[in-house]
């Protein structure tokens, strides 16, 4: 695929608050009630346009979702690593992976190359209302604290599925902008590693100044 | 020419490193058929865990040639198209064609559905900030004009020989709406000939009787703005191939390149399992429908043929494009050396786009490369293969295991085992014992009495559980055990009818073994992976408490890692590594020039899960029982992936992917590699590995275990130290 920018997304939140389903939602438009869980790492791919100032880039998203018990360090290496932004998932249903969320926070912190990574927080299967533990408020109120952005989702009704993601990559594509030079980054498909190396880079320079 | 060499030297064709060799093109008509088979299989993607699983879908394969004109300059060259059509298109079609307007039976083939052609409309759509391509499956429920207006084209496309009229992409961009330019002097033939089809239902006699007739011409135009942009583009140009791209290409106005890999694969028939993108899905959507397809070979990334018969001709023909999609033609009926016969003949023009004059860059940087790779050839083979029989009832029963139920040479089972494996009604009896939950000398009422302690302490286990734990350590328990256990049993194995349904009680006995497992072993307690390697045992075993006690066996041997902490998948990779680098050099320079590759990620699942979701069940429960066999080895598992490794990363290394595209790679291929194969070569690789004359002292961890060890009394390798440790009793002084 001919691209104009290659962008890892990562999917985090606790075990089973619907990380595969949210992504496979997103590329497949399919919603299943039965997966399995995943073991190991998993790519989901997308390629969509963004339109930008008048110009057209074609991104090649690769969305990479992981088991949300991971305990291999060098899994968990490989899985942050040139990570541009984050979905971090909660189930409103279960207030545990609510609670956890927090702990997530500092696990991207730790592991992504910025102090401030890109995150959009997400209240993931909104659609269960009755069964909801989590209200709202007290998400968003959350979020702000936290300075994040914040949705309710649903993989089986597809609420804020895409806006989730167009989100961060307004975010992802604002902070790609102001940190590099313009020019640099109209790299063809070919280029895309150096890309990349070159957005981490200037990733650290930012959070160094 | 022998087939052996042929396919040596059909790869080393492909492989770009053979080519002075100055044997010419033979003569040849545009539209030629070159090859053509019938009965050559397509499984869709399902998510097959059983063999019965798989879904044939019998087509009828051609490869013709055919003049590309490029769309930059109008230079022309020859190149080969594969088309597949699936048998139930060939049957439906005459009733689509009678149906159709005399116009359209003329090969002029109307917008009849809005998304057939760009509009305006469609190009103002593109310029919305985003768009999706959420609607990529409904689309693929599609319209059945469409499909049998398709059908019909690909029909006279593909199957009967046509010469296609010049023109250039240029016009295919200019004319802004599809023009079919029809010289179809005997079309009235075609349909006849689709009658008969029909009527005889055998592709045999089609075959020769399209062969019969006068050519046929057809000419596709379909415009498309975004042509330029499409990395595919060159593909377009197939008549059937260019109305199925610029569908997509025009679904919700949306440019092909757009499309999401899946999408285009969808629509191409390009697909791999689901498996390529996410953990397999038990129930998928409805079944897809197999479609016919067509593709440029000269625009594919890889072209591989898979033979495992031992006399090469049957297997699969393995066709990537550039976008790692996968396309699976499965030869269960010959014909596949034949094939290879005729890609070694027409290679040329496969390769000739460099020598396209006038485009200094060729916009294709990438190779085409073809390993044909046979059987594991005798020579790679253990000599023992084929030659130890599979565990049978009579066998068991028979010669096994006496009268009072004592196996009295258990190496003779579990050499068995491992060679050629176990009657699959004989599991229950026998894994038991190879799960150490038994002693191979105990009698039947040994065992009984064994069986009544085991249940005890199961009960006692049980009990600890549910009524001594004190309500803080309830919390814990619940916390970082009970809530993650709930959640991943009501998602393992679903498909398996034994788990399947809503309040499945088995389901609640998985979630009982594995929290009582959690309380025997704290120190391990759950991890996610555990219940998919119970799940098969349970099945299998049924009674609660034994399956326990072989799922204890399973996971306190270390037969294969089941322990998912970092030290035992650690060492386990770093033996892989080793292995790698004695047996795999080639794969282990590969290794070595990218960032981050030597952490093998890409075998995680397979060990973890013991090759559970690369493989159909059948297939990954021998492999299962190869390894808890302990023959000649408690590692077979990483030879299982030293084989995968030998037998499928020709192309990581040809393509040269980085570390994410090896993964993706593999994880591609998860479902489709042949799993007999794979075992046949492993064993091949642990003998070889026992041959060795030295071994680095890095690996003597790996040969210790096993009983007297991995070495037999005639063979033992001398040990070097490799420098790796800093105290190595092998150093030399």
């Amino acid at each position: 695929m001919d691209y104009d920018y290659l962008i890892k997304l990562l999917c985090v939140g606790d075990s089973g608050v619907g990380k595969t389903s949210f992504l496979y939602k997103y590329t497949d438009g399919v919603f299943h009630t039965q997966f399995i869980s995943t073991v190991g790492i998993d790519f989901r791919e997308k390629t969509v346009i963004y339109q930008q100032n008048a110009r057209q880039h074609r991104i090649h998203l690769q969305l990479w979702d992981t088991a949300g018990q991971e305990r291999f360090r060098s899994l968990t290496t490989a899985f942050y690593r040139d990570a541009m932004g984050f979905l971090l998932l909660f189930d409103l249903t279960n207030e545990a992976s609510f609670l956890e969320v927090r702990n997530w926070i500092e696990q991207l912190k730790t592991h992504s190359l910025s102090d401030d990574p890109d995150i959009v927080l997400c209240g993931h299967k909104c659609d269960l209302q009755e069964k909801r533990l989590v209200n709202q408020n007290r998400a968003r109120e959350f979020a702000k604290n936290y300075n994040l952005l914040y949705l309710e989702t649903s993989a089986k009704t597809g609420q804020n599925i895409d806006r989730a993601i167009e989100i961060l990559l307004d975010k992802i594509m604002y902070r790609m902008e102001t940190s590099v030079e313009y020019a640099m980054l109209c790299a063809s498909g070919r280029r895309r590693q150096s890309l990349q190396r070159l957005q981490a880079k200037q990733d650290r320079k930012l959070c160094s100044c | 020419m022998p087939l052996p060499d042929l396919i040596k030297r059909a790869s080393s064709y492909f492989l770009g490193l053979e080519f002075d060799d100055n044997e010419e093109l033979p003569d040849y008509v545009d539209n030629e058929i070159l090859f053509c088979k019938n009965n050559v299989c397509v499984h869709p993607p399902t998510i097959a865990r059983h063999e019965l699983d798989i879904v044939h879908h019998p087509g009828y394969l051609t490869v013709t040639t055919k003049v590309f004109t490029d769309q930059h300059n109008k230079s022309k060259r020859p190149t080969l198209f594969l088309n597949w059509i699936p048998n139930s298109t060939l049957k439906k079609c005459p009733s689509a064609v009678e149906s159709s307007p005399s116009d359209e039976i003329g090969c002029v083939i109307k917008p009849t559905h809005p998304q057939d052609i760009p509009t305006q409309k469609t190009v103002q759509q593109k310029k919305r900030k985003y768009t999706n391509n959420d609607n990529a499956f409904s689309d693929s429920s599609d319209t059945t004009s469409l499909n049998s207006n398709s059908d019909k084209q690909s029909i006279k496309s593909n199957d009967t020989r046509y010469t296609q009229n010049d023109t250039t992409q240029e016009e295919l961009t200019s004319s802004s709406k599809p023009t079919i330019k029809s010289a179809d002097s005997s079309k009235d033939d075609v349909f006849v000939s689709l009658d008969k089809e029909e009527s005889k239902d055998q592709i045999f006699e089609f075959d020769r009787h399209v062969r019969s007739q006068s050519m046929t011409s057809v000419n596709i135009t379909i415009a498309n703005p975004n042509v330029e942009n499409v990395d595919l583009t060159p593909d377009s140009l197939s008549g059937s191939f260019m109305r199925s791209l610029s569908m997509s290409s025009c679904d919700e106005g949306n440019p092909n390149w757009m499309s999401t890999p899946e999408f285009l694969a969808l629509k191409h028939n390009l697909i791999f399992p689901d498996s390529v993108h996410s953990s397999p899905v038990p129930q998928r959507r409805q079944p897809l429908k197999c479609r016919r397809f067509s593709v440029d070979l000269s625009q594919m990334r890889s072209l591989r043929l898979f033979f495992n018969d031992d006399n090469c001709t049957c297997g699969q023909l393995v066709v990537a494009s550039r976008e790692s999609q996968y396309k699976i033609l499965h030869f269960h009926h010959g014909g596949l050396d034949h094939l290879a016969q005729v890609l070694h003949r027409w290679h040329a023009l496969l390769h000739n786009i460099k020598l396209t004059p006038g485009s200094e860059e060729p916009n294709l940087p990438y190779r085409h490369f073809m390993v044909c790779r046979p059987e594991v050839q005798k020579s790679e083979q253990h000599p023992e293969e084929g030659k130890v029989p599979k565990i049978t009832p009579e066998l068991f029963y028979g010669k096994v295991m006496n009268g009072k139920g004592v196996i009295e040479d258990d190496l003779y089972l579990r050499k068995c085992v491992f060679f050629g494996g176990l009657d699959r009604e004989l599991r229950r009896e026998v894994w038991p014992f190879l799960l150490h939950c038994y002693p191979y000398n105990s009698t039947y009422d040994e065992r009984e009495i064994i069986l009544q302690i085991r249940k005890r302490e199961y009960d006692e286990i049980t009990k600890r559980r549910l009524e001594k734990m004190t309500p803080e350590q309830h919390a814990i328990f619940w916390k970082t055990v009970q809530s993650v256990i709930e959640k991943d049993v009501v998602r393992t194995d679903r498909g398996n009818p034994f788990f399947a349904g809503e309040n499945n009680y088995n389901v609640e006995i998985m979630k009982n073994i594995l929290l009582n497992y959690a309380v025997y072993n704290p120190a391990l307690g759950y991890t996610q992976g555990m219940s998919d390697l119970l799940a098969p045992v349970l099945c299998e075993i049924k009674c609660e408490a034994e399956a326990f006690w072989c799922f204890v066996g399973l996971m306190q041997r270390a037969i294969f890692v089941c322990t998912p902490t970092d030290n035992d998948m650690d060492n386990n990779l770093s033996y892989l590594r080793e292995l790698i680098r004695i047996m795999l050099p080639h794969f282990y320079k590969h290794l070595e020039k990218h960032v981050d590759a030597m952490e093998l990620l890409f075998c995680h699942r397979w060990i973890l899960l013991c090759f559970k979701r690369e493989f159909t069940e059948a297939v990954a429960l021998r492999m299962w029982e190869a390894c808890w066999a302990n023959y000649q080895t408690d590692y077979f598992h990483l030879f299982l992936c030293l084989a995968i490794i030998a037998v499928y990363a020709d192309d990581v290394i040809a393509q040269d992917l980085n570390t994410d595209e090896m993964l993706l790679h593999f994880s591609s291929l998860a479902m489709y590699m042949d799993g007999r194969l794979i075992l046949r070569k492993a064993r091949g690789l642990l003998y070889q590995f026992r041959q060795l004359i030295r071994i680095p002292c890095t690996l003597v961890g790996m040969c210790q275990r096993c009983g007297p060890g991995i070495w037999d009394s005639t063979h033992r390798p001398s040990v070097e130290c490799t420098g790796a440790h800093d105290f190595c009793e092998y150093a030399v002084q």
